[in-house]
């Protein structure tokens, strides 16, 4: 089934999950997504409204963001796998680097980032993960620090690539695209399968690995609150701008504000 | 003597110098981050990090060539980590990275090119 269900679970997912935490994290959540649906595009508010992004929407939200850089003259390639199909990616060419930046902003930037913070695992999954990760790159000949979380043995491998010798090696590349949410690797296009879900470790579903109500969160509060910075700050949305909100939240239909 | 010392030294340095890739830090309200790009073997990279705790989220890009056409790479982005990398293999050339990043209250750096 192509419908896994992920559990939004954002920055403070970790620390704020749980007791009244979660109560006060739900209260303030309500009050923020009124915000940030103002403000968000139609289409990236209809993926994230119900505080859930499935692989199906995570995966459309692609194709209208290819589809839309595609109607701009835009040559795209896309969307492709990276990370053992964890994720997917685009590029473009141009010699506007910010040529994709409209359509980016429209049907991606806020579905793109959720999809990277819920393939993060937590928990004892975190812990798993960091014991795989680091014997994988303690077998290709690096030697990553034992103690501390995944983010500082992320932080290890990053480094790491900055030695031209590991920078190219196969074998962490290898480990990189089992494991790391925080280097992605893609081959260039015309080296893609174009299959772009050939994934040999499938995207993280809520039920895979979380236990709903314990350690998987709904969109944290302080998320949206930079996701509204963010936008505010990034997305020039016409129809924003005119102050209404969304009446429609079908990505196949024209929306318009009321 | 001296000279032979003095021809290993300017031999290491220019080693070293040969090794690390092109390098910037720099910093947009509260939130300083770095970033670097290089390119060796077939794989391009831009890395984009941050240097402190005001940093909430970072983006990078790289432009690279394959089959003589150049590409942007999507950017590639990250919230609880401070850094990401974007790295693409079987690239031709490289031959710049693009970070930018988002400071804890909400200021949005403009993309920062570096060579």
């Amino acid at each position: 089934m192509k419908s896994l269900i992920v559990g939004v679970v954002l920055a403070v997912a970790v620390a704020s999950c749980g007791g009244s935490a979660t109560n006060s994290h739900s209260a303030s959540l309500s009050s923020l997504l009124d915000r940030v649906g103002d403000q968000m595009p139609a289409s990236q508010l209809s993926a994230l409204r119900d505080l859930e992004l499935t692989y199906d929407e995570y995966e459309r939200a692609f194709h209208l963001a290819v589809q839309c850089m595609s109607d701009q003259g835009l040559e795209v390639r896309g969307p492709n796998s990276e990370n053992n199909g964890r994720y997917l990616t685009y590029s473009f060419s141009s010699t506007d680097s910010e040529a994709d930046s409209q359509c980016f902003e429209e049907h991606l930037s806020y579905v793109h980032r959720v999809w990277v913070e819920s393939q993060i695992p937590t928990g004892a999954e975190a812990d798993r993960v960091r014991e795989e990760y680091a014997d994988c790159v303690h077998s290709v000949g690096l030697d990553p620090p034992t103690d501390g979380d995944l983010a500082i043995l992320e932080r290890f491998v990053g480094e790491s690539l900055r030695d031209p010798t590991w920078g190219n090696n196969a074998a962490l590349d290898a480990c990189i695209r089992q494991y790391s949410n925080a280097i992605f690797s893609n081959d260039p296009w015309h080296l893609s399968s174009g299959k772009p879900w050939s994934a040999t470790r499938k995207p993280r579903s809520a039920s895979e690995s979380r236990q709903p109500g314990k350690d998987v969160c709904p969109i944290s509060a302080n998320f949206l609150t930079d996701l509204a910075q963010l936008h505010t700050l990034t997305v020039r949305h016409e129809l924003t701008t005119q102050g209404g909100r969304f009446r429609c939240f079908d990505d196949s239909q024209s929306c318009s504000p009321p | 003597m001296i000279r032979r010392l003095a021809v290993l030294f300017t031999t290491l340095i220019l080693a070293m110098v040969m090794i690390v890739p092109a390098a910037s830090a720099w910093s947009v309200a509260e939130c300083s981050f770095n970033g670097w790009n290089s390119f060796s073997g077939n794989t391009a990279k831009a890395y984009t990090g941050a240097t402190n705790t005001g940093c909430d989220a970072v983006w990078g890009k790289v432009h690279y060539k394959v089959d003589a056409i150049w590409d942007w790479s999507m950017p590639c982005y990250t919230y609880i980590y401070d850094f990401c990398i974007k790295n693409v293999n079987g690239a031709d050339d490289a031959d710049l990275g693009k970070h930018r990043a988002l400071s804890n209250s909400g200021g949005l750096s403009v993309w920062y090119v570096s060579y």
